[in-house]
């Protein structure tokens, strides 16, 4: 039987992961994997969670289940994360789910639960997960175009028209904040237009909230999804907490469904665990009771807001950085865009050419498309990796 | 009714018997003084005339400056427009929502770059939501196209420039603002500002050009409120306001009256009168 498994093709940003490890040079820089670094390369666990988890270790007297759509205290203090106050908590159903993939999972499992013909609507680009994740549940996509290469902006128009061709009970997969892989983000305006779109065409939106907090600030990250839960009838929503509370490996996420009423949210509730149940029983909860307890103390929120607002800060100062060394350089505004895109990730637009000579030549990985990982730099890697880029004349 | 001229201003019927024409490209010019209390950006987008794109004034401006809605740089106009999806080949129409404000501005920006076949929707949008005709909320489908811009640098004049035709009388200066700001005894809505007007200018109030329902007066009434100001229409004009939008009415007006040796002061007063340095009129016309 085992001889009948299709081969699976590897996941690109491990590779790179790899090719890296295997790099002899001292001077080799990874911007590949999204993950979160400090200026010493390091991935901290955040102060406010290190004392939540002391603070559990010495309270928690039991181990037993808790519920199969996790702890309601999560998802209340998630769901209050996400959408503040927009929409009322009594119609909003939600589960708890092994990280923001798992949160994806369960939503599009919705989808196929509720309308097995629907068509997902995908940026072009998107995560390479959202893909693999919609082809092996037998979802058909629709790319429509996001990033304008040229200026490293959204291409609205073309965004836009792509939407026109959406039809009633379509999906339209839309990133909360933060684009990954771009960096580039739909203005409130832009926002607004699409919901009417989305409205008109009788379509569903979900989105993917991987990064709040990395970007403009924790609410104003939020704004976006929060304009679509209040201005559309039905909404999915997936939110991730490996990044924002730094939590990866602890696998800590949530799917949220805005509803029309309480009747539907009980329905939808009742499907939510339903998917728990027959995919894994109960969703992971140390990550999540961690999540909670910081949420809930005030101290310890205001502790985790602060790290959380260093971290953001020092991204966007190495955004700052890099775009300005790379203006001081070109003599022109070409990277401009890198200290307008917002949080971990911008795509560079360079050709595979260049991102397979920077690597070679100078031991920088990004991944193919030229996405880098803003927080893999540091004020001494960014003047090499601006000159690298003049130099292969990306 | 007023003739309808695809290069300075177009009825409503005009627009309604063109609306579906595949190289029109309607505008939303809307841009309202603070003290209005009128948001541009969120009145286009509860509504506008099907098809019609915004026009953003602040935004497609120069930021490098400090004051309100300078004319932008060349390259900066040109890549806006292509976003909006309109270039060479395009007759544009564009309006506003108080009736005849700021979209003379835009007709204005557009002739400054060498792009003529643009022209005012006469009454703006509340004539058109008066008459009741078509209007949509949804944003239009955009696809972006070039626009080939030659910079009319004529048409603009910077703070030297005015002060030089101050001093010369070689140019008529004639001022929007209304006879009281003019005059210097009614207060500037702008902090900091100085009252009064550049020495030598006229004052034509640009609601002295227009009808009660915000459509531009008939050419021979145009033609009688610059005489009664006391115009000398042997002379080009530089005209001026309180930021550079109701100035750019009397250009509309001049060039529909067939004069267009016409020009902008774009800092106008906003610029001239926080000028500690530069002299200061006051009194009526």
């Amino acid at each position: 039987m085992l001889s009948q498994l299709p081969e699976q093709p590897t996941d690109k940003i491990l590779d790179l992961m790899r090719m890296y490890r295997a790099d002899a040079r001292t001077s080799k820089i990874d911007l590949g994997v999204g993950v979160y670094k400090d200026a010493s390369g390091h991935t901290p666990v955040m102060r406010a969670v290190k004392a939540a988890e002391k603070q559990l270790w010495e309270e928690e007297t039991s181990k037993s289940y808790v519920a199969l759509t996790g702890d309601p205290a999560f998802c209340d203090a998630m769901a209050t994360l996400v959408l503040d106050d927009c929409v009322p908590r009594s119609t909003v159903a939600t589960c708890a789910t092994p990280g923001g993939t798992g949160a994806v999972r369960q939503a599009f499992d919705l989808v196929l639960l509720a309308n097995p013909s629907a068509r997902v609507f995908v940026s072009d680009p998107t995560w390479p997960n959202h893909l693999s994740i919609l082809r092996h549940l037998g979802i058909e996509t629709i790319a429509y175009r996001y990033f304008d290469t040229e200026t490293g902006a959204v291409d609205f128009n073309g965004m836009l028209a792509d939407l026109d061709a959406l039809r009633p009970g379509d999906v339209v997969l839309l990133h909360g904040c933060c684009h990954n892989p771009t960096g580039a983000n739909l203005t409130l305006p832009e926002w607004q237009a699409v919901i009417k779109v989305m409205n008109a065409k009788g379509a569903i939106p979900m989105i993917d909230i991987a990064y709040q907090g990395f970007g403009d600030g924790l609410e104003e990250d939020a704004a976006g999804t929060r304009l679509v839960a209040k201005s559309c009838d039905e909404v999915l929503i997936a939110a991730s907490c490996s990044k924002n509370f730094g939590i990866y490996r602890e696998r800590t996420g949530i799917t949220m469904v805005v509803c029309q009423d309480d009747a539907q949210k009980a329905l939808t509730q009742s499907n939510l665990s339903h998917l728990n149940r027959q995919t894994y029983s109960f969703p992971p909860d140390h990550g999540a009771r961690l999540v909670s307890m910081v949420l809930n103390d005030a101290s310890l929120r205001a502790d985790w807001q602060s790290e959380l607002e260093d971290v953001r800060k020092g991204m966007l100062s190495l955004r700052e950085q890099l775009a300005g060394e790379l203006q001081r350089l070109t003599g022109s505004d070409r990277f401009g865009f890198i200290a307008q895109h917002r949080g971990m990730f911008s795509r560079l637009g360079l050709s595979p050419q260049v991102v397979e000579s920077l690597r070679t030549d100078h031991g920088i990985y990004m991944v193919g498309d030229s996405r880098i990982n803003v927080a893999g730099l540091t004020a001494d890697t960014i003047p090499i990796l601006a000159k690298a880029i003049v130099e292969t004349g990306g | 009714m007023a003739q309808d001229d695809p290069k300075t201003l177009v009825s409503t019927d005009w627009l309604a018997k063109h609306l579906k024409d595949p190289d029109l490209r309607i505008l939303d010019g809307s841009c309202f003084l603070p003290s209005a209390g009128r948001d541009g950006r969120a009145e286009y987008d509860a509504a506008h005339i099907p098809g019609a794109r915004f026009f953003d004034i602040d935004d497609i401006s120069d930021h490098r400056s400090e004051l309100p809605h300078m004319a932008p740089p060349t390259e900066k106009f040109m890549s806006r427009l292509r976003k909006l999806g309109v270039g060479d080949g395009h007759q544009v129409v564009v309006y506003d929502g108080m009736g005849l404000f700021s979209a003379a501005r835009v007709w204005w920006l557009f002739r400054l770059m060498g792009q003529d076949n643009i022209a005012v929707l006469d009454g703006g949008f509340p004539k058109w939501q008066a008459e009741g005709r078509a209007i949509e909320d949804m944003p239009p489908i955009i696809r972006d196209r070039h626009m080939t811009v030659r910079r009319q640098n004529h048409m603009i004049k910077d703070v030297t420039q005015v002060s030089a035709a101050s001093k010369l009388q070689d140019y008529e200066i004639l001022d929007a603002r209304s006879a009281g700001r003019f005059a210097g005894t009614e207060p500037e809505p702008r902090e900091g500002l100085r009252g009064g007007h550049i020495p030598g200018a006229k004052n034509v109030p640009y609601t002295d050009l227009l009808n009660g329902d915000a459509t531009m007066k008939s050419p021979d009434d145009l033609r009688a409120v610059f005489e009664a100001a006391g115009v000398d229409m042997g002379k080009p004009v530089i005209t001026s306001c309180g930021s550079g939008l109701t100035a750019t009415v009397i250009n509309l007006a001049l060039e529909r009256i067939g004069k267009t040796d016409h020009a902008l002061y774009d800092g106008s007063w906003t610029e001239w009168g926080a000028f500690a340095t530069l002299p200061v009129a006051t009194g009526e016309n």
